[in-house]
């Protein structure tokens, strides 16, 4: 027989370490004032999305969610998709936007991120450009705008306070956050590829970032026919994620079969878009944007894996889903490892399971 | 407790108010008269003639409706300046004996970009610097100096319909991306930059804006109506 065949219910069960903490920050860097608005509305619809693929579908506990928006008060859509009744919330906004905010709210974040934990981190819609002009510090009034000379030359704008933040000074900001396990970040402006690049950038080898464009590229939004405006990257990065897009329709961004999105395939997914008029740029270190997920709890479940494919996360389950001759899984784990259901592992097949 | 519930309820309003930027602005809509077209491109005034463009033709109309003038014409968006006359058209701008005053070529075409819509103030142009056919983010108004100075003013909102400054703030008319909409209208300090309100008007898909004597004029290529705006009316 070549095959050894395994029908088994809850036949593993591993529990590692102090089980982490999986925070996340989301900025959308200007205040929606009415609907259906280019360069505006984005500012709601699109943060509405990503809070609401974080907390329904990723995981996360509301109270590790920071978001910062406009004045700190919920935008009041018109459209019902975009309604906090949708899901009968509250206000989701903890802050404002404005620097000084921040600032010190970031390094509240950071007194109490551990080395343990996971952070993810997404600069949902907002306005980019260089300022090589001028050697005024941050903050500072926008207004003399202009390309980026170099990959070091990025400044972000907070639009509805005509603030403009040096790329240095949004990387202290970011950086008041030192302890984390991994650290996942998204970034939707004009020129978001400086942050991947140059002496200035938000690299190392606990990160991956992904960014709307090159450094030297403009990003667009992105008119979803029948619904309404969205910044590009964020149309392709959240519905890939939340596996369907604001009006409903299956989105499968998935590249090797195991149903669950990495953040290679986030970014590969934005990458070949046909909806994409940038190019998104991925920042790591090594060989670590196939490995890691926003969603540190993966269940592949009624899946059949024929690919080799690596996976660190904090909890990991198989949930009647099988290995296909031939497959390698290697699974670094923080946590826990499951296997629930039935499952199928044939001769030939390579499953490591690493603490 | 009916005076705290008063409080709170007064507290929440202005709140509400506060945050909510786009303001229910009661405006008082007179048409003023109609034209057989829905391709307007822009609209100005000189004196006492209103000059509406559309894709092909330039009509001069004077203050009671009546079409005086009516001629082919290229893509241009003109702005008066008293007895002076500028003109925008393919990135160039130009006085009224066809002198070029800037030429933007160098700096918007390298990225694709047009310029849409002109307005002036002393020694400064405005104008709508758009992607296309992308909706980038970088579209902005740019304020334009003699010397072909350009830098950005602000970024764009919606789908820009308009421009009109009086020295001392910018009118921005635009529209939402969804169709057959009533049109926006944001109005800048000029010094700063800062945005001092944002309305939505009781015209549907608006292009083209001036202020005359504290009223607005446009036009709805939805109806074809020509129409003057009076803020505060009914």
């Amino acid at each position: 027989m070549k095959r050894i065949i395994f029908f088994i219910i809850c036949i593993f069960f591993l529990k590692l370490n102090a089980k982490a903490v999986d925070y996340a920050i989301l900025v959308s860097a200007g205040n929606a004032t009415t609907d259906d608005v280019f360069s505006n509305s984005e500012y709601w619809y699109d943060l509405f999305l990503a809070y609401e693929d974080l907390v329904l579908n990723e995981g996360y506990d509301p109270a590790n969610v920071f978001v910062f928006y406009g004045n700190g008060t919920s935008f009041n859509s018109t459209r019902a998709r975009y309604q906090l009744a949708l899901h009968g919330w509250g206000n989701i906004v903890d802050f404002d936007n404005a620097y000084n905010t921040l600032n010190t709210q970031f390094a509240n974040i950071g007194a109490i991120v551990t080395n343990n934990d996971n952070l993810h981190i997404r600069w949902v819609v907002g306005h980019g450009w260089g300022n090589s002009a001028t050697t005024v510090t941050t903050p500072s009034t926008a207004g003399t705008g202009r390309d980026p000379i170099n990959v070091d030359d990025y400044w972000v704008l907070l639009q509805n306070r005509n603030l403009c933040v040096r790329e240095t000074e949004i990387i202290r900001i970011v950086n008041q956050i030192p302890n984390y396990k991994r650290r996942k970040i998204v970034w939707m402006t004009c020129h978001s590829g400086c942050l991947t690049g140059g002496t200035n950038n938000m690299n190392n080898d606990r990160s991956v970032i992904i960014t709307a464009s090159r450094w030297n590229q403009v990003s667009s939004a992105y008119n979803l026919p029948g619904e309404t405006i969205h910044a590009q990257l964020n149309y392709i990065v959240t519905s890939a994620l939340f596996g369907e897009d604001p009006l409903g329709t299956a989105f499968n961004s998935d590249n090797n079969g195991d149903n669950v999105i990495n953040m290679w395939e986030l970014w590969n997914e934005a990458d070949i878009n046909a909806i994409m008029t940038s190019d998104p740029q991925l920042g790591n270190n090594g060989n670590l944007a196939n490995r890691i997920y926003i969603d540190e709890h993966l269940v592949i479940e009624n899946t059949n894996i024929n690919n080799d494919i690596q996976y660190l996360v904090d909890d990991y389950e198989f949930l009647n889903s099988s290995l296909q001759n031939g497959s390698d899984v290697e699974v670094d784990i923080d946590n826990g490892f499951e296997i629930n259901g039935t499952f199928n592992a044939p001769v030939g097949t390579t499953l490591n399971i690493h603490p | 407790m009916r005076k705290i519930n008063h409080f709170i309820l007064f507290a929440g309003l202005c709140l509400f108010s506060l945050v909510t930027m786009a303001q229910d602005v009661n405006y008082e809509k007179q048409i003023l008269f109609n034209l057989p077209t829905k391709n307007v491109e822009g609209i100005c005034s000189n004196k006492d003639d209103i000059y509406i463009r559309t894709v092909d033709s330039l009509y001069v109309i004077s203050k009671n409706g009546k079409i005086k003038d009516k001629k082919p014409t290229t893509n241009k968006y003109l702005v008066f300046e008293g007895a002076k006359s500028y003109s925008l058209e393919k990135n160039i701008i130009t006085d009224g004996d066809n002198k070029i005053i800037i030429d933007l070529t160098e700096n918007i075409e390298k990225g694709e970009k047009v310029t849409k819509y002109l307005a002036k103030a002393g020694d400064s142009f405005y104008t709508c610097v758009l992607d296309t056919p992308n909706m980038s983010y970088s579209s902005n108004i740019a304020k334009v100096i003699y010397g072909n100075e350009i830098s950005m003013f602000c970024y764009i909102v919606g789908i820009p319909a308009g421009l009109y400054c009086d020295g001392d703030f910018l009118w921005y008319l635009y529209n939402k991306s969804a169709k057959n909409k009533n049109g926006m209208l944001r109005i800048y300090d000029l010094k700063s930059g800062n945005l001092i309100s944002e309305d939505e008007i009781p015209v549907i898909n608006p292009v083209g804006i001036y202020v005359k004597d504290n009223q607005l004029f446009t036009y709805s290529n939805f109806s074809g109506e020509f129409v003057q705006l009076t803020k505060g009316g009914k």
